[in-house]
């Protein structure tokens, strides 16, 4: 079963992108219900080729998103998605998130991905631990 | 006996490479080619023994220079770290470092980046790096780690107990590893917030380049003397300045501590006092001969030489000051310090009239309590001198307690208003910087998807004073010769005959690799800017670089103008040629009326107004000449000084008349388009004057990414450095948002 996913244009900007991400994990956490606490930071590139990081500060009350990457000192689990505006926004078009690149906590990926409903393409192209 | 550790590859290729690029850049003199082959078979020899020590001393002997062997020391270094070889430990013992680097090759592996290296850097250094996927991923993630560092930096800064929260982040990181930009927020973080033992304990924990730094050492010796160590401050700004730092700043806080040192050892009783004067005497000596342009520090000369006892001189150096007090003030921007220290010598001067009439000046100029504190420091110096020869404090009492009880909020905003209509219009789209504060950033932002703030630190007016001697044009006097010869300088280092036709492969070739530069270096859009003198060194410009380019040529030519003008006035004044002195003071008056500055403009159908290209470009405004410290309120002549344009549109040189249309300011422009169209020149709506100020310490940045620290000044080639490797990584379509894996 999935999360209800809209479709987005590639051409909004990213924070509005990440923002309706945010929404997505704030209305579905009831499905994952270990996502307290985690950082999911993305890398977004724009077609300018300048880069621009998002940050979805998941707590168990609350998702937020800041503009920047998630501090160094944050020490929560944390995930980092490289990936152009496109293809971030491809992820909410249920679509493969082919060209993206994730670095970070796996279990918390997971959460997130299953959040996203049909994230899971996302988990596939590469998850560190 | 143990094996010893075979020479990795990759150590080998960069001292090779680090042997051609000093040839290149004539580190080892005139080498024949046979020369060179037979240096690098002598070193190859003792890597092949496992020798590197003994291969790099070879290398380091082959300079025929004292400052040969630094740079190549330097270069050396830049490439060692961009290995992850640890210097301090390879000094030590090359065999651990060999070891390590024979496991865990440099650029292979996804690991967590050295934050203090990068191939990029290197590449701007005249190091040719090979490239490839894994420099990019390393590149991608090494931006990852700094925006994470900038994140936390910020977030620690910001709180509301800065200090505290910058304390428990420091605790947290390795200080030994952090990037010198990370560091210097630290170290601007502790100042603001006065915990100056932070700051102390900060420096001596970072590695050793930062430490070397001419703002990281004025930053340290002000924390020793505000924590009352003031030997400490001594020595570390005698080290600096032995180093060969001149530069003004050092001097001053050096001339400060042997004030301070003379304050204490005269209220001591000490016999010795009178030496510490003539030190500080001496230093601010030294700082104001080199830059009389400057205000800091020479105002604060002529008290210690009149307390010194050296009267006539004194007041020769407040004359010089004062006159260039009054040609700063002239631009109508009341900045407080030149009414300060026009206040200041008029006082010294004994000059009623001047003192009532800059007093009120810097009472109406925008001003900080400390700004104010340092004034009355001074006047109260001034005062005390005077009472012990027994001569009158009036004025001086009065301006002390005027300061003191001084808001710092004007009455007006931002300049005089004095400004005709016409001068307002082209002042007000168009900007300029680099000339009275070195530390603001501006530019063409984000057109047509290369974002391209422009940084112009103090070190970018150094480097272009190098370019500027080089090519001869500091020695030409007339400003409009010296304009075209510098559309000359830029155009053959562009070469932009070929790029100011957009279709030729040159062009295209821009076109490609900028924004391929952008994504390499993962700038983000709040740190896409760029470096004036990056841009120079890079070699690929289109009229974004050009105008910049350009405005630090004229920023340097005419600083160096303006202090040569002010040396020989002071020359004139010594020998009491009072003929020679009028005349010079006209000569200086003529050429402070000279601005250039930059307009982003869209060129335009000149009947139906329609846009044909967006355009930067730089125009020559004159003012009109007005009375000593009076506002230039009008405007003289508008000139076309572009040099990206001279063929294509005809906006090299030509006196324009402004005029309003719409509410906008347009420029008929006298010549025609290659088409046979008649042109004209409004400003774009987004040009206006975005000059912020920086927190640059004189770092080179590209394209987000640090490429060089402080001193690349001094030994980068004026002429730019051959970045054909970085080019065509950049231009590959592979660059694109493909997967990293």
């Amino acid at each position: 079963m999935s999360c209800e996913v809209g479709a987005l244009s590639e051409s909004l900007p990213p924070e509005l992108v990440v923002g309706f991400l945010r929404e997505q994990i704030a209305k579905h956490r009831d499905r994952s219900p270990k996502l307290t606490d985690g950082a999911v930071t993305f890398a977004v590139t724009a077609k300018n080729g300048l880069t621009d990081y998002f940050t979805l500060f998941i707590t168990a009350s609350d998702v937020a998103l800041e503009q920047g990457a998630a501090p160094i000192d944050y020490e929560g689990p944390v995930v980092t998605l490289f990936g152009s505006a496109a293809a971030i926004a491809g992820i909410t078009r249920a679509t493969t998130a082919d060209g993206i690149d994730v670095l970070g906590d796996r279990t918390l990926l997971k959460a997130v991905a299953r959040c996203l409903g049909k994230g899971a393409s996302m988990f596939a192209v590469r998850a560190k631990k | 006996m143990t094996e010893l550790a075979k020479v990795p590859p990759q150590l080998w290729r960069v001292v090779s490479e680090i042997v051609d690029a000093s040839v290149a850049s004539q580190h080892f003199g005139k080498l024949s080619p046979t020369a060179v082959t037979e240096l690098k078979a002598r070193i190859k020899d003792d890597f092949d023994a496992g020798e590197v020590g003994l291969g790099i001393q070879k290398l380091l002997n082959a300079t025929p220079t004292r400052r040969a062997r630094r740079a190549v020391a330097d270069l050396l270094d830049s490439a060692l770290v961009s290995l992850g070889v640890d210097t301090a430990a390879a000094a030590a013992n090359w065999q651990v470092v060999l070891e390590q680097l024979s496991k865990a090759p440099g650029l292979d592996g996804l690991g967590a980046p050295n934050l203090r290296a990068s191939p990029i850097r290197d590449a701007f250094r005249g190091i040719s790096i090979r490239f490839d996927q894994d420099v990019r991923s390393k590149l991608r993630l090494t931006s990852l780690e700094l925006a994470r560092l900038d994140a936390a930096l910020k977030k620690a800064a910001g709180s509301e107990q800065p200090i505290t929260s910058l304390q428990a982040l420091e605790k947290k990181l390795e200080v030994s590893k952090l990037p010198d930009a990370t560091l210097m927020g630290f170290v601007s973080g502790y100042r603001k917030g006065e915990a100056w033992t932070d700051l102390i304990r900060i420096y001596e924990a970072a590695p050793a380049d930062f430490r070397r730094h001419p703002s990281a050492i004025r930053e340290y010796a002000l924390a020793l003397l505000q924590t009352g160590h003031a030997d400490r401050a001594h020595d570390a700004l005698r080290a600096a300045v032995e180093a060969g730092d001149r530069s003004t700043g050092t001097l001053g806080l050096f001339g400060r501590v042997l004030k301070d040192r003379y304050d204490a050892a005269k209220a001591a009783g000490d016999e010795g006092a009178k030496k510490y004067l003539s030190g500080a005497a001496r230093t601010y000596t030294s700082a104001f001969r080199r830059a009389p342009s400057e205000l800091y520090p020479g105002v604060a000369l002529p008290v210690l030489l009149e307390e010194r006892g050296n009267l006539s001189e004194a007041k020769r150096v407040a004359r010089l000051i004062f006159t260039n007090a009054e040609r700063r003030a002239s631009f109508g921007e009341r900045h407080y310090w030149d009414a300060a220290a026009a206040l200041e010598m008029a006082l010294v001067l004994e000059q009623p009239g001047d003192a009532k009439k800059w007093l009120g000046r810097a009472l109406d100029s925008e001003s900080e309590r400390w700004m104010r504190k340092s004034t009355i420091t001074n006047l109260t110096r001034l005062e005390g001198v005077r009472q012990a020869a027994k001569l009158p404090t009036t004025a001086i009492r009065a301006a002390i307690e005027a300061l003191t009880e001084a808001s710092g909020v004007p009455s007006y905003s931002g300049h005089d208003n004095s400004r005709s209509q016409q001068l307002s219009n082209v002042l007000n789209t168009t900007y300029r910087m680099g000339g009275r504060t070195a530390k603001w950033l501006s530019g063409n932002y984000s057109y047509e998807g290369i974002a391209h703030d422009v940084r112009v630190t103090p070190a970018d007016v150094a480097y272009f004073d190098r370019v500027l001697s080089a090519s001869g044009i500091s020695k030409l006097r007339n400003p409009l010769q010296a304009s075209a010869a510098m559309d000359q300088l830029i155009r053959a280092q562009f070469n932009t005959v070929e790029m100011e036709n957009r279709k030729s492969p040159l062009h295209q070739r821009y076109d490609r690799v900028m924004p391929g530069l952008a994504k390499l270096m993962a700038a983000t859009a709040s740190n896409s800017q760029t470096n004036v003198s990056a841009d120079w060194i890079n070699r690929l410009a289109d009229c974004r670089q050009h105008a910049p380019a350009k405005l630090l040529l004229w920023e340097a030519w005419k600083t160096g103008r303006t202090d040569s003008l002010l040396n020989q006035i002071d020359a004139a004044d010594h020998s009491g040629d009072s003929a020679k002195l009028a005349k010079l003071k006209l000569e200086l008056s003529a050429l402070n009326a000279w601005e250039l500055r930059i307009m982003d403009a869209e060129i335009v159908d000149a009947k139906s107004g329609q846009p044909i290209e967006e355009h930067t470009m730089t125009l020559l405004v004159r003012r009109k000449g007005a009375a000593p410290g009076e506002a230039m309120g009008e405007l003289d002549e508008l000139r076309l000084a572009d040099s990206f344009y001279q063929t294509v549109f005809a906006l090299g040189q030509g006196v324009v008349t402004p005029s309003t249309k719409d509410g906008r300011l347009w420029i008929d422009v006298p010549t025609k388009g290659s088409d046979g169209r008649a042109i004209a020149i409004r400003p774009a709506p987004y040009s206006f004057d975005r000059a912020a100020p920086s927190v640059d310490f004189g770092q080179l940045d590209f394209r987000g990414l640090q490429v060089a620290s402080p001193g690349w000044e001094k030994g980068i080639s004026v002429q730019g450095i051959d970045l054909k490797y970085l080019h065509d990584f950049a231009a590959r379509p592979s660059t694109n948002d493909g997967p990293l894996a």
